[in-house]
């Protein structure tokens, strides 16, 4: 712990210009630092979570009775589809590849600022433009697109999905494709080029290197995405018939895009996430990571395979090579396994506190294993056969993507918001609103299992009594009621916060990763200075004056203390 | 078939000491793979439906099978998690003195414990999921009954070639069909009721069925059946359903597939052999159509 | 991989860099063999094609340049951070381009659904915000 301050004179960037930044509104829309541009990815996907939650909402009270009638069906069409789509393209994504890592992983590996901090930007605004492109669809003539946030061919041609909605909602994904890609580009690069000196790839906090995985997969997956949506508008407009079988086309082909797309997506929207618990736990655990490299492997192997299973989406098509995609689907159980053993093996004889962060992490654990163990089961052809596209599909990929993106999601948020603020959340409200998200949502989504194994079809907007669903389904709305009012509190939070706020201080969860070296909110470019990097957390070995060993992990159990 | 699932990994336990534990927990998994072969078939249902027919039988034991080692396999986990969450919580002593536990970053041994059991139990769970994908699979080459299934926005044909250039056929009686810009203006919250469609199956003997679609992706699904298959445009799906017991049981689409989609249903009714070629000789009209009778099968 | 920890010192920089783009190209040729082999499906195998292309390309530039470089700073785990004295690089605090490029491509997305005339707005105002932003990554740093 020599050097700090010359190194921080040496390792500084140049200004480009020293200009006085304009005040307000114009400062937050023109500002290219990292930090500016995270928090407008985070709370503008925000936004558009408590929209598709509020949608959910009207969902589940049209579904509470037999028959309510609260919307017409082609409403209701409406209202999932927009749910899903804010939910998967405006939120999820962009809540962590936009907001987390603009926000956290220039600060992790020790870089002033993005590598492309004008492209990163543009990211921003095209999504924004995306965002409310996809919204406007609600006010044209014709409603908002109504075909499911996979909008499966021919349903989406033409003559099936008339009108400006379906355009526009094509037009809104163009937008965030691109978004999302520039971000992938520029999370590499900042990874490759613009890390500290001593920061070599495996000394990186895994939360890096789940962003720098999903970043690869962006580039794999988004632009698939992007010329399906080209060929799909090509077929409404031009008159192409890429996915017609009138005019010699194969309807076949857009599942195949899109879920080549799709499934990656899933994993974008779940491995930063797995990134951010993996960041919590160890801190609250007061223990390194366990299994680093494990983790870092199973990432990779887990990134790889989700590419390799997209047509585990079209078990029942029966045009798809069935044994294939089931053992590759199969297969990512082993990392995801790795991963849930790393974790429990960083708890392990630690000395674990129960704050709001750590909270949503155990909840992450467990809400995220019960997805994860429907998952295995809908990975059987046979079995998915039984409950393809019905409501226990619909409850395992919420338990996936609620545990992830939700619990996961909000747990970073409540680790990170001293950071980016320099203010603490209220703990005890951040615990409340913790508990009952978890119970509301696993009771919104265990009912959702025994429906569908009944028989109840996704996206029907209405059933009959003598289905007998009825129970079940007063049940998973009081559940979808819950997460709501447990978002209350999370606004109450914030707005306390905001008003009375409590100072963090630079390190208030005594963090491993080099964020918590710097200030919080940190200055402009980031550090004044930098401890020396001597292993994968940094900012541990400066507070706890671990010796400055060149970090050698033999095969043979390599203990510290 | 049950009896004999793949095992669940023993849970982690990254500390040398605790061979103990661990030997425990293998005895423990012993006593309750045990108690399941002791069991045999009197295993719960987990909330499904017994199927029907006889190309769904492997597919539900392993159903059981895989639900069984899925909430092993969780239970052992959260119990672990728990356990963190029990034992390992700082102590006011610790967190006064900052004492710190034990920085462990590797343990190889168990790393790799729980790296192969997963890859073990895969390779397990994969076989077997061949095997009943083969069964739920199978078309056998001369059917007793062939029927020809079409879906179409909103509803569904059975049409079934009797012989001599014959066909019966099953339509829905009055289909909703209102054209999608009507629709958008919100002109009709729920359609009119309509008399769905029945597809009258022989019990016991094998139906091939061809499925299709005339416009967009549908999917077949009948709960009872624990069966469901897209019809798309351009492709003609083949499967065979032998039902082993009559009864009455609600069909619908499961891919969304526009407006009505929620209307899309449709009944199966599986009758006695004589019924069938009642049913048959009187091209189809012997059986009344209407659907009020209760379509759910116990259990 | 692994390896590239602890042997880093001796080769050159980007190792685990290229490695991992390298093994991304590698990892789904396996698939794409498998795959193709098993299903002579088309529209999949020729999307993991190009996947193994993109793993690829980069892949080759980043290895081609490690065995051509020394180390850098990142890429030793000795590296003290004197080591990484000097300009980073320079970065811009605030530009006013991504906006208008951004609004502008929205108003070009939403011509997509009314209709051409609102691709000609956003275009004009695209190419004014492109030279923009040409012209001012030029005075300095990048874009």
């Amino acid at each position: 712990m020599t050097l700090l301050d010359e190194a921080a004179a040496l390792h500084l960037p140049v200004h480009e210009e020293e200009e006085e930044l304009p005040p307000g509104l114009l400062k937050w829309f023109t500002s290219t630092d990292h930090k500016s541009i995270g928090k407008s990815y985070l709370y503008t996907s925000m936004v558009f979570f408590f929209m598709a939650g509020l949608m959910a909402m009207m969902i589940r009270t049209q579904l509470i009775q037999p028959d309510t009638g609260f919307f017409d069906q082609a409403t209701y069409n409406e209202l999932f589809t927009m749910h899903g789509s804010l939910m998967m393209y405006l939120f999820a994504g962009p809540f962590a590849f936009g907001g987390f890592a603009n926000l956290i992983i220039p600060l992790q590996i020790g870089a002033p600022d993005m590598a492309f901090p004008r492209l990163n930007l543009l990211s921003y605004w095209l999504y924004a433009a995306g965002g409310v492109i996809m919204i406007s669809g609600f006010f044209v003539q014709g409603g908002a697109a109504e075909f499911g946030w996979v909008a499966y061919a021919p349903l989406s041609s033409a003559t099936n999905s008339p009108g400006a909605g379906p355009d526009l909602w094509i037009a809104a994904l163009i937008l965030t494709g691109f978004s999302a890609i520039f971000t992938g580009v520029n999370l590499v690069t900042t990874i490759f080029y613009l890390r500290a000196p001593g920061m070599t790839m495996f000394r990186m906090p895994i939360f890096t290197w789940n962003m720098l995985v999903t970043a690869i997969l962006i580039l794999i997956a988004f632009p698939v995405l992007t010329s399906a949506l080209v060929m799909l508008y090509c077929d409404r407009h031009f008159g192409a018939h890429f996915f017609t079988v009138s005019g010699g086309g194969v309807p076949i082909l857009w599942q195949h895009l899109f879920w080549y797309f799709g499934h990656p997506e899933v994993y974008i929207l779940a491995l930063p996430y797995f990134g951010i618990v993996t960041e919590i736990l160890p801190v609250f655990s007061r223990k390194p990571v366990f299994g680093y490299k494990g983790l870092v492997f199973a990432t990779l192997a887990i990134a790889g395979l989700s590419t390799s299973v997209w047509a585990h989406h079209m078990f029942t098509t029966g045009v798809v090579l069935l044994p294939f995609f089931s053992g590759m689907s199969y297969l990512i159980a082993v990392p995801t396994g790795i991963k849930f053993f790393a974790w429990i093996g960083s708890m392990w004889k630690g000395q674990i506190t129960l704050e709001t962060p750590m909270m949503f992490a155990i909840g992450f654990l467990f809400v995220f294993l019960l997805g994860g163990l429907s998952g295995v089961l809908l990975a059987s052809p046979p079995i998915d056969f039984f409950v393809h596209d019905t409501y226990y599909v619909v409850a395992h990929f919420h338990e996936v993507l609620i545990g992830t993106a939700v619990l996961g999601g909000f747990a970073g948020y409540y680790y990170w918001y001293p950071k980016f603020t320099g203010r603490m959340l209220r703990s005890r409200l951040g615990q409340i609103h913790c508990v009952l998200l978890i119970i509301g949502f696993i009771l919104q989504t265990m009912p959702q299992y025994v429906l569908g194994l009944y028989g109840m079809a996704r996206r029907i907007a209405t059933y009959t009594p003598a289905d007998h669903w009825t129970t079940l389904n007063v049940l998973s709305s009081a559940g979808a009621y819950l997460i709501g009012v447990s978002f209350l509190f999370f606004l109450v939070n914030q707005w306390i916060s905001w008003r009375r706020p409590i100072p963090a201080g630079d390190n208030p969860w005594d963090g491993h990763a080099l964020e918590w070296a710097t200030s919080s909110p940190p200055p402009h470019h980031n550090f004044h200075f930098l401890p020396p990097i001597r292993s994968e957390r940094p900012t541990w070995d400066m507070n706890h004056g671990e010796p400055a060993r060149v970090d050698v992990a033999g095969p043979t159990g390599v203990t510290v203390r | 078939m049950t009896s004999d699932q793949p095992q669940p990994p023993a849970g982690p336990a990254p500390t040398p000491g605790s061979g103990r534990r661990a030997r425990l927990l293998g005895m423990a998994l012993l006593a309750l793979v045990a108690a399941l072969v002791l069991g045999g078939c009197n295993l719960p249902t987990f909330g499904t439906y017994t199927p029907i027919t006889k190309q769904e039988q492997d597919a539900y034991s392993l159903y059981q099978g895989l639900t069984i080692a899925a909430m092993v396999v969780g239970g052992i986990v959260w119990g672990l998690i728990i356990w963190c969450l029990l034992r390992y919580r700082r102590t006011k002593r610790q967190a006064e003195t900052g004492e710190l536990p034990k920085q462990t970053r590797y343990n190889i041994k168990w790393e790799a414990v729980y790296t192969i059991t997963p890859i073990l139990m895969v390779i397990g769970i994969f076989v077997y999921t061949v095997i009943a994908e083969d069964a739920a699979d199978q078309v056998v080459r001369h059917p007793n009954v062939t029927v020809d299934v079409s879906a179409f926005q909103w509803g569904w044909q059975f049409n079934y070639p009797v012989g001599g250039g014959k066909v019966i056929q099953v339509l829905p009686k009055r289909a909703p069909t209102p054209s999608p810009s009507q629709a958008n203006q919100g002109e009709q919250a729920l359609a009119s009721p309509v008399e769905y469609p029945i597809m009258v199956l022989p019990v016991n003997k094998t139906a091939h069925i061809n499925l299709v679609s005339n416009d967009v992706v549908h999917g077949f699904y009948v709960p009872a059946f624990e069966f469901s298959r897209y019809a798309q445009p351009g492709v003609t799906n083949q499967f065979d359903f032998t039902p082993t017991r009559t009864g009455f049981f609600p069909g619908r689409c499961t891919q969304f597939c526009g407006l009505y989609h929620t209307e899309m249903l449709f009944w199966v009714k599986v009758v006695s052999q004589s019924a069938y070629h009642h049913w048959v000789a009187s091209g189809g009209k012997s059986i009344p159509t209407n659907t009020t009778g209760k379509g759910l099968p116990e259990g | 991989m692994a390896k590239a920890v602890g042997t880093s010192k001796g080769t050159g920089g980007f190792r685990s860099e290229a490695l991992l783009f390298l093994g991304t190209a590698a990892f789904f040729a396996i698939v794409l063999g498998v795959y193709w082999f098993s299903s002579y499906e088309d529209g999949g195998s020729l999307l993991l094609l190009f996947t193994v292309c993109l793993g690829l390309l980069p892949g080759s530039y980043l290895f081609w340049w490690s065995r051509r470089m020394r180390p850098r700073p990142e890429d030793r785990p000795a590296a003290t951070l004197e080591e990484g004295a000097g300009t980073v690089n320079s970065f811009p605090d605030r530009s006013v381009w991504p906006l208008t490029v951004g609004v502008s491509m929205g108003f070009v997305a939403l011509a997509l659904a009314f209709g051409p005339w609102l691709a000609v707005i956003g275009g004009v105002v695209a190419i004014i915000s492109f030279v923009g932003v040409i012209a001012e990554s030029r005075r300095g740093g990048v874009v």
